[in-house]
């Protein structure tokens, strides 16, 4: 299953979005993310993609953000995080 | 803020620029300063172009330009600082500063053709042009380039002096702007970290933003630091973790980078230089230095961060001074503003404000109050035998240290006025000849205000003195073995709460035989005077004393050490002289360090109180009937070990009916005034401690032979006796008869 992003990432919905990957993660599910969507990220969801990936890395699970949008590209190479592929 | 008072601070600004260029010609001189000392010369001269510009000061504006240039060649290594390059630089500041005074005062300002033509040909690398053939034209292309540069200098300079009435950080001041823009190139490029604060998520901040305006400048993120970025599960997803490094060019002003982190949410920001701009990985290569935000809970943490960071191993060439800002405490404005050239510029500044004269010296009038109702009450309170209450010792402490502290307020380092004196030197060298080393001691040592304001002129006779009469010519120091660069050393220094400035030189000395002779032949000593050495000294202090066989510009129109100390004692100084032939001599001026405050003799003369200033008081006796002489129908003389003194009643002086008239039932005080020495009568000797000095003038009106007044312990007012002007009068309104002498 994919978890699509959505559009608005600013820090109100960094909480949603760590507690949508926490379950990801406690599931051990695979982490495929739908970065299409996104028209907006900011700081903490960054943070929080990267420690999601971080936590897929130590688990063993895999962890792919695909169909990045422009916007979070561009957010993404600010601030120097690869949060696309996995770590 | 209107204009006049921003012009004001151009000037105040002006004048540090000018003494902290002093302090940098004496390093050249010495041959210690490096490529931020010529930086420094630079950025004031800069910064007094721009001023200038803004307030249309065409003439200092334009010969700043010229300055400017040729320091800019300087500083960018274009030139090579050469001796007759320094004698040029130091003889244009000269100039500066007469062009500053011209343009304060409203003067005219210096004919400056021929400098201007010289710093032309200098920038042209031809330093020896003393007067070059067509100084007209050069002077013609500078005017043309005026307009222009005050245009520029309008917008720019001008925010720059707004923006100093908030900042007056260091004595450069405004010019920090500049300085960072003139020490920028020298660098490779700057490297800034940046960690926002955890909250920085607050209020719907985003840091990012600020990352994004740095790129925007031409930055590049190199690093981010996830160090402390814990894990999804134990990660506060409103928390924030990351930290950046970013490169930016070296281009951009360190001001403006500033100015991005001005309205964040708080957090940890370093500026600096990368050593070289290869080697990406190398983080920084001065130690950075953190300075917290005001909040500490918020920053305390990360502030560990980047000090690990520290390196001690500094820039081999002068990089830019590591600049820390600490992003103030939240504040509601989103956007970076540019440019606000009032960012904290260097980790530890010591933050001052201005404060208008007036209101300080209201606040030390109500001081001054404060400690007489203080004595007051101690005073009332002790006639109820409740003397001894302890707070009322409490009081007293607090009151005495509120004083102190209030005058410490006016205090002012004596480097306002010594930084005057290597420029006097320099024209006493020109005209004498002679070569002088000036060594300069203790220019931090504070005394107030008003004292510092009226000590340079007779300071200043004391070194043409020095130079003029101490100082032999190098012929003669080489005749006598010394060395054939001749010492002036100044120094100040705090002593038992009064400040004492020497000026001491390595000259020949005081001369006595001549000075006796000298005094005999101008009928200022009988000559069979028996004087002692220190006598002997103090002559070259009488009215009318001259021992220069020719009068030259400089001194020895025989005006000036009568001056000198008549100025010194108006200040409630004292001055001495240690004097050894072949030796050289030293002028030592020990001086209250306020005036608000003075050391009195409290006298009775009739139901009177009055308080006779100490620093003019050489002793105090009860004659004996033979000491006294009567002179004529209405005066007499008191018999002072040899020396007669006239005696001048107080109450007589004064017109109080009371007073005590028969000298062998009084008190007989002997001052040192303008007119000598003199025997003041008083009915007796009350007490002797400070008082606080209130104006006469300001509070009534100026009374003939009175300094001002004083409000005593129990409430009552006392007159302060001005000793000079009470000893005048005798000559010139003889009152009649003194009741009896023997």
């Amino acid at each position: 299953m994919t978890l699509a992003l959505s559009s608005r990432l600013d820090t109100g919905a960094a909480g949603p979005l760590r507690q949508s990957l926490k379950k990801l993660v406690e599931e051990r599910a695979p982490l495929a993310i739908d970065g299409s969507a996104v028209e907006q990220i900011g700081q903490a969801c960054l943070q929080v993609l990267y420690a999601a990936r971080a936590s897929a890395a130590e688990q063993g699970l895999s962890y792919q953000l695909t169909n990045p949008s422009e916007p979070l590209v561009e957010a993404a190479s600010l601030a120097a995080l690869a949060v696309f592929d996995p770590a | 803020m209107d204009l006049d008072a921003i012009q004001q601070i151009f000037f105040q600004e002006c004048e540090e620029g000018l003494a902290g260029m002093e302090g940098s010609f004496a390093a050249i001189r010495a041959d210690q300063y490096d490529a931020e000392t010529i930086n420094g010369i630079f950025r004031a001269v800069h910064s007094i172009k721009g001023g200038a510009g803004a307030f249309g000061h065409e003439r200092l504006q334009a010969y700043t330009h010229q300055y400017e240039t040729l320091l800019d060649l300087l500083r960018s290594n274009a030139l090579t600082l050469t001796p007759p390059l320094v004698d040029l630089i130091v003889a244009a500041f000269d100039m500066l500063a007469d062009h500053v005074a011209a343009a304060r005062d409203g003067g005219t300002a210096p004919d400056d053709a021929a400098m201007l033509a010289r710093l032309i040909a200098a920038a042209n690398g031809d330093v020896d042009a003393a007067e070059p053939a067509a100084p007209v034209a050069a002077v013609a292309d500078i005017v043309v380039d005026a307009p222009v540069e005050a245009a520029v200098g309008v917008s720019d300079d001008f925010d720059d002096l707004m923006a100093m009435l908030d900042d007056v950080g260091g004595p450069t001041g405004g010019a920090q702007e500049d300085a960072d823009e003139a020490a920028a190139p020298a660098a490779a490029e700057w490297r800034v970290h940046f960690r926002p604060n955890p909250n920085a998520f607050d209020n719907g901040a985003e840091p990012l933003l600020l990352v994004r305006e740095l790129v925007r400048m031409g930055g590049r993120v190199i690093a981010c630091d996830t160090s402390t970025l814990p894990s999804l599960t134990a990660m506060d997803p409103e928390s924030s973790y990351l930290a950046w490094e970013v490169a930016i060019p070296a281009s951009v002003d360190a001001e403006d980078i500033k100015a991005v982190f001005e309205f964040s949410e708080g957090g940890t920001v370093t500026i600096n230089t990368a050593e070289e701009p290869a080697v990406a990985a190398v983080p920084v290569a001065a130690a950075p230095v953190v300075e917290v935000a005001p909040e500490p809970v918020a920053v305390a943490p990360v502030a560990a961060a980047p000090a690990a960071v520290a390196a001690p191993a500094p820039a081999p060439t002068p990089a830019p001074a590591p600049v820390v800002v600490a992003a103030p405490a939240p504040k509601p404005v989103a956007a970076p503003v540019p440019a606000p050239a009032t960012a904290p510029a260097a980790p530890v500044v010591a933050q001052t404000i201005r404060v208008d004269l007036d209101k300080l010296d209201r606040l030390v009038n109500l001081v001054g109050e404060l400690v007489i109702t203080q004595a007051m009450l101690a005073q009332r309170l002790s006639c109820n035998d409740m003397g001894g209450v302890p707070e009322l010792t409490d009081l007293d402490h607090l009151t005495r240290e509120l004083q102190e502290s209030t005058m410490a307020i006016r205090a002012q380092p004596m480097k306002t006025v010594f930084s005057r004196v290597p420029r006097i030197i320099r024209e006493l060298e020109g005209e004498t000849g002679k070569r002088v080393r000036l060594e300069i001691e203790g220019e931090m040592t504070e005394v107030d205000k008003t004292v510092v304001e009226r000590i340079g002129e007779p300071l200043t006779h004391l070194i043409r003195n020095a130079v003029d009469h101490g100082l032999e010519t190098t012929e003669e120091r080489a005749v006598a073995g010394k060395p054939s660069e001749g010492v002036v050393r100044l120094s100040a220094a705090h002593q038992s709460g009064r400040i004492v400035i020497t000026v001491a030189d390595d000259g020949r000395g005081i001369d006595r035989t001549r000075v006796r002779a000298k005094a005999i032949e101008r009928g200022i000593i009988a000559p069979d005077a028996a004087l002692s050495d220190e006598e002997i000294d103090n002559l070259i202090f009488a009215p009318g004393f001259s021992t220069a066989s020719t009068v030259s510009n400089i001194s020895g129109r025989g005006v000036g050490m009568d001056v000198v100390r008549k100025n010194v004692q108006a200040l409630g100084g004292r001055i001495g002289i240690h004097s050894k032939l072949g030796q050289g001599s030293s002028f030592s001026l020990s001086l209250p360090l306020t005036l608000a405050v003075v050391d009195g003799m409290i006298v009775t003369v009739g139901d009177q109180t009055y308080v006779i200033p100490l620093s003019h008081i050489v002793e105090s006796l009860r004659p004996s009937d033979r000491a006294v002489t009567a002179i004529g129908p209405d005066g007499a003389v008191l018999d002072v070990r040899g020396s007669y003194v006239p005696i001048y009643p107080v109450g007589e002086q004064l017109g109080i009916n009371q007073g005590e008239r028969d000298p062998g039932k009084a008190v007989l005080i002997v001052v040192e005034g303008a007119q000598g020495q003199a025997a003041l009568l008083v009915d007796t000797i009350q007490d002797q401690r400070q008082v606080v000095v209130k104006s006469l003038e300001a509070n009534y009106q100026a009374i003939d032979g009175l300094a001002g007044a004083t409000i005593l312990g129990d409430g009552r007012v006392a007159l302060i006796i001005d000793v000079d002007a009470l000893t005048a009068r005798r000559v010139r309104a003889p009152r009649p008869a003194l009741a009896h002498a023997a």
